[in-house]
């Protein structure tokens, strides 16, 4: 029986359980499960507590750095993430318990089990060994690949991937992502055409290869093209804000595998900003116990309806939705007495639901806009205005104003990386940035700005230095960064939206409508250029000669250059992959994906009636990508 | 909603995490959704995946023959005595696999060997040769090797970085000439590692000294440091004389504290704790400064400091002044008015509103009455101000300053009429 494509793509957390399983059952007494608090949301995802306890698990334990877990005659497991730090952690507790204890007859027990996610990096067997502990402790690899988060969307949950590859260049993570692709490719099929861009994207292509040399033939895939892109060849589509709903609440609400935290009296907004210069609230807040809201349309199809849409429609709609339950609950009053069983009995419970999640759609909606609304309109036109590179002077001195005046920890750092990106700033207005915020924030965060460098998203400013002369030659006000030239060669910068429409509300069918008309995501744009060639030869004319592209075909062997397969082509080597039989694609972003991407690629899927999965190592927004760096 | 990991109410065992999910739930998530798992993956490719789980390699196969054995024994021999070619060994450590470098002995193995790792484009890879290179080689031929591979360097850096040997972290940058970075990772451990004030304190001096005062150091750094830890010692002086909890908090929320030490009656303050010398010495930024000030004074309710703040005497005259502000008027009233500051305060800084149009919707949003009336009059606007005086209650002050307004506009308009009618 051929099964639905998601219903395999769900399929992956079945193996997560296979692969889980394996490894618990490897371990052969009675075993109390230790798991580090970041994993638990993510492990929710693939498997219950009861599931858990059915390997032979007694007791289910959160790490606790300050307290140990006690030791019993019960193995102890620990789940943790491949963080040096937690890993430290783990085996001084392990210390703790058998300081003095190691004798020839316990070593042989091993009653000490680390199960690491998603990878043992090569340094831990190492500090093992150092810290004497190696043989009393069993070191397990477990990755949960792709975890299936929401209806054509699903992560890796790695998040570290960002700060350990775009920031500091170290590429262990991406190891634990090919391992994943090539668990994709045995399960889904390896696509007959893959797109790359971005050295970290191509890293983990090789690697992959490697990984499947011994494989026999590969199975027809159920995805037509896959396409593999790095964060930072894309910026903007991760530091704009969003104008739809789900992006909107990434901004407010912290977000974890799939689940919104929702507090009533802080967020991440509130939380960012320098609490003595705050207006303080002017009732003491309710306390009101915190709730989770599920970002899956499978539960909540207030969500399911709303996820994709700008947020002024999406709260609109949850306001009359609410009105309309409202008119429902009042109609019992007329209901005759059997009726009223009826209704009791079947409608009720699913009355009450539906209320529980309109309150919760309700409340996010409100402090959405408490949060974000007062300064929309400002946000986006300093927004436009970085973005076409103009207005230079009025744009730095409004963020200099919102630094000032309602500076947000990490939101005021990520408008300087996107002016960076757009504008290319000059060593002395960073400096004069630089300067205000660690006055502002704290010295001690001097060093973010040089991590940020590394990651491309601000000038270097010993680069600067050293090449002051040519800094101070004047540049001319027209010229375009390379940024701009990219951006129009792949027709990103959506035309200005005309500001005397009202609402300045772009047009429906443009993927920019994710950023109120100012901007396409890249990966959408590549992919609607996929979607729409003929043949090959129209794709490379809209990809407009963009450096660092290179593909994968089938029946060609290793990575190419376009140019190398309009080439081959010519010459009648291979055949034409364009237009796509299948319109299915698989997208990936390496380095984390924000929801404005997947929306627009949602937009383009549908436009084109297509079926597009979109996955990443993590789902974030912004911010997230800026405090990876702290 | 399903979440299991639940703490457990039972305070006697709070390690204890509760388990079990009721049923319906697991059911819906966990069940239904299952497809058979060899529709998914083959048999086969499901065991190679749980094997390639395991990090030691198994060689022995159940069933297996004794010659078998003998030729696999003979291999590994092999494999001890004559290193394989590179690129078996990057492959197996790319599974994941452990694998013991020790045949890699000469010098050009050791090379290649790392080169591959480079190309397979692991960093996970590169560390665990490098590590290998650390304990077989000295240190001089070590570094000749890595320097020439940046990505080697890399991973070795970011190794020591989690190991925390910062000093030997620092000493392998300063080799490679990244002295900056070098500088920054010193910052950054003094300024994380150290929880007691004091101690950070001397860290920082010594940091300051080692690594931010050499030619060629980035000023705005070097600058910044040392602001750094002018600010800790500022706290910590003024924690030894006071209770105050203040030490690491950032420069502004330091001056906020002080504007609310200030004796702002006594101009002429220029001890340590003075609030604008303290605004100097750290660079704080006028805009910033007198933010700090205004919501400091607004929240203390001390509205009279404002005048001074803002309005600096003129330098030909004392007693005539001149109001100036780096802030945007706009948001200086909105927060005012957030921080109920009282009518008049609001109209003294209305009054410095040069549009008119953006005065008026000002005024009206912040419901200062007599702006509202004081722009209806300045922008001869009748009909509106009549429309804005009837919405007032009668017998209030604001209603008769409203009624004033519009009888002086009758006045001033058949003066300027008797004056047409002259000419």
């Amino acid at each position: 029986m051929d099964y639905t494509l998601d219903k395999k793509l769900q399929g992956f957390k079945q193996i997560a359980q296979e692969k889980l399983q394996a490894t618990l059952c490897s371990i052969p007494s009675q075993k109390d499960l230790i798991i580090e608090p970041a994993l638990i949301k993510p492990l929710e995802r693939v498997c219950v507590a009861s599931w858990i306890k059915s390997k032979g698990v007694k007791k289910i334990y959160k790490l606790d750095a300050k307290q140990s877990v006690p030791k019993t005659e019960n193995s102890q497991v620990f789940l943790i993430g491949a963080n040096a730090k937690t890993f430290r952690i783990v085996l001084e507790q392990i210390h703790g318990h058998e300081s003095g204890k190691i004798t020839s007859t316990t070593l042989g027990l091993r009653n000490y089990h680390i199960i690491i996610v998603p990878f043992v990096p090569q340094s831990f067997h190492t500090m093992l060994e150092e810290e004497g502990l190696y043989g009393l402790v069993t070191l397990h690899r477990f990755s949960w690949d792709f975890i299936y988060l929401d209806e054509g969307v699903m992560s890796l949950e790695i998040p570290q991937v960002f700060p350990d590859v775009f920031i500091c260049k170290d590429t262990s993570s991406l190891t634990a992502i090919a391992h994943s692709f090539r668990l994709f490719d045995l399960v889904i099929g390896k696509p007959d055409l893959i797109l790359s861009y971005g050295e970290n994207s191509e890293k983990i292509l090789n690697m992959v290869e490697r990984l499947e040399k011994s494989n026999a033939e590969s199975k027809p895939s159920d995805f037509s093209a896959m396409i593999i892109i790095d964060r930072d060849k894309d910026y903007p589509s991760c530091l704009l804000t969003p104008a739809i709903y789900s992006g909107l609440l990434l901004e407010v609400f912290k977000y974890k595998s799939g689940e919104l935290d929702i507090q009533e009296d802080s967020n991440r907004i509130a939380n960012g900003k320098i609490q003595v210069l705050r207006v303080p609230p002017a009732t003491p807040v309710k306390s009101v116990p915190p709730t989770v809201l599920r970002m899956n349309s499978s539960y909540d199809e207030i969500y399911a309806e709303n996820r994709y849409k700008h947020f002024a429609e999406a709260s609109n709609l949850v306001r009359s939705q609410a009105k309309a339950l409202g008119v429902e609950v009042q109609n019992i009053n007329k209901m005759k007495l059997n009726e009223m069983q009826d209704y009791v009995s079947k409608k009720l419970p699913k009355i009450t639901e539906m209320k529980n999640k309109i309150t919760k759609h309700l409340n996010v909606c409100e402090q959405v806009i408490n949060e974000l609304a007062g300064n929309f309109q400002k946000q986006q036109s300093l927004e436009d205005d970085i973005l076409n590179n103009t207005n230079r002077k009025r744009v730095l001195t409004q963020i200099d104003e919102i630094l000032t005046i309602d500076g947000h920890k990490f939101n005021v750092i990520r408008m300087m990386c996107l002016v960076h990106i757009a504008m290319s700033l000059s060593s002395d207005e960073l400096s004069v940035f630089m300067r205000n915020y660690c006055n502002a924030f704290g010295h001690k965060y001097l060093y973010i700005f040089h991590r940020l460098a590394k990651a491309n998203l601000l000038p270097d400013l010993d680069a600067i230095n050293k090449s002051k002369l040519r800094a101070n030659l004047q540049i001319p006000m027209f010229q375009q960064t390379e940024f701009q030239i990219n951006a129009n060669r792949l027709k990103l910068l959506a035309a200005t939206p005309d500001k005397s429409t009202p609402n300045n509300e772009a047009p429906k069918a443009c993927a920019s409508y994710v950023f109120n008309g100012l901007y396409i995501p890249l990966a959408a744009q590549i992919i609607s250029f996929l979607l729409r060639a003929q043949n090959f030869d129209d794709f490379c004319l809209k990809m407009g000669a963009l450096e660092g592209v290179q593909m994968r075909l089938k029946d060609l062997a290793g990575p190419k250059e376009l140019k190398q397969i309009q080439q081959a082509l010519k010459r009648k080597e291979i055949t034409d992959k364009l237009p796509l039989r299948h319109r299915t694609i698989f997208v990936f972003v390496v380095g984390g994906i924000s929801y404005a991407e997947i929306s627009a690629c949602n937009l383009v899927s549908k436009i084109t009636g297509s079926k597009i999965v979109v996955a990443s190592n993590c789902i974030w927004s912004g911010s997230d990508l800026i405090a990876s760096a702290f | 909603m399903h979440q299991f990991f639940t703490p457990s109410p039972d305070s006697s065992n709070r390690y204890r995490l509760i388990a079990d999910d009721s049923a319906s739930e697991v059911s819906f998530e966990f069940s239904s959704s299952d497809i058979p798992i060899n529709t998914l993956i083959s048999d086969v490719d499901l065991k190679r995946i749980l094997d390639e789980q395991l990090l030691e390699e198994s060689h022995f196969r159940k069933g297996m023959s004794q010659e078998e054995e003998l030729k696999l024994l003979r291999r590994k021999m092999q494999d001890i005595v004559h290193a394989p070619p590179a690129e078996v060994a990057i492959n197996k450590m790319l599974l994941g696999k452990r694998y013991s470098l020790t045949a890699y002995k000469s010098l050009h193995d050791k090379q290649q060997l790392l080169d591959e790792a480079i190309a397979s484009g692991s960093g996970d890879v590169i560390l665990g040769v490098v590590l290998f290179l650390v304990k077989t080689l000295n240190k001089k031929q070590l570094n000749r090797i890595l320097l020439e591979r940046p990505d080697a360097c890399n991973s070795y850096l970011n190794y020591l970085v989690t190991r925390l040997d910062i000093a030997e972290a620092t000493d392998f940058l300063t080799m490679l000439g990244r002295d900056q970075e070098a500088a920054m990772l010193q910052f950054k451990t003094a300024v994380t590692m150290h929880s007691d004030p004091t101690m950070k304190k001397n860290r920082l001096k010594k940091v300051f000294s080692d690594y931010f005062t050499q030619p060629g150091t980035n000023s705005l750094h070097t600058q910044l440091v040392a602001s750094a830890i002018n600010l800790l010692e500022w706290q910590l002086l003024e924690n030894s004389t006071t209770s105050a909890d203040i030490v690491n908090s950032s420069a502004l929320e330091t001056l906020y504290y002080a504007f609310g030490k200030h004796k702002w009656k006594d101009g002429t303050t220029n001890d340590q704790k003075n609030p604008f010398k303290f605004a100097t010495d750290h660079q704080i930024s006028a805009p910033q400064l007198e933010w700090v000030a205004l919501n400091e004074r607004a929240k203390a309710q001390a509205y009279l400091d404002l005048d001074g703040l803002f309005e600096k005497s003129k330098w030909h005259s004392i007693k005539s002044k001149q109001f100036h502000i780096n802030l945007p008027l706009e948001d200086v009233i909105m927060r005012l008015y957030h921080l109920n500051a009282p009518q008049p305060v609001l109209n003294s800084f209305l009054s410095h509103v040069t549009d008119s149009e953006v005065k008026l919707s000002l005024a009206k949003e912040v419901k200062a009455v007599r702006s509202v009336i004081d722009v209806l009059g300045t922008m001869k606007d009748k009909t509106e101000l009549e429309k804005y005086r009837d919405q007032l209650a009668e017998g209030t002050e604001e209603r008769i300053y409203a009624d004033n307004a519009i009888r002086n506009f009758s006045k001033r308009w058949s003066t300027d009429g008797l004056k047409l009618m002259r000419n």
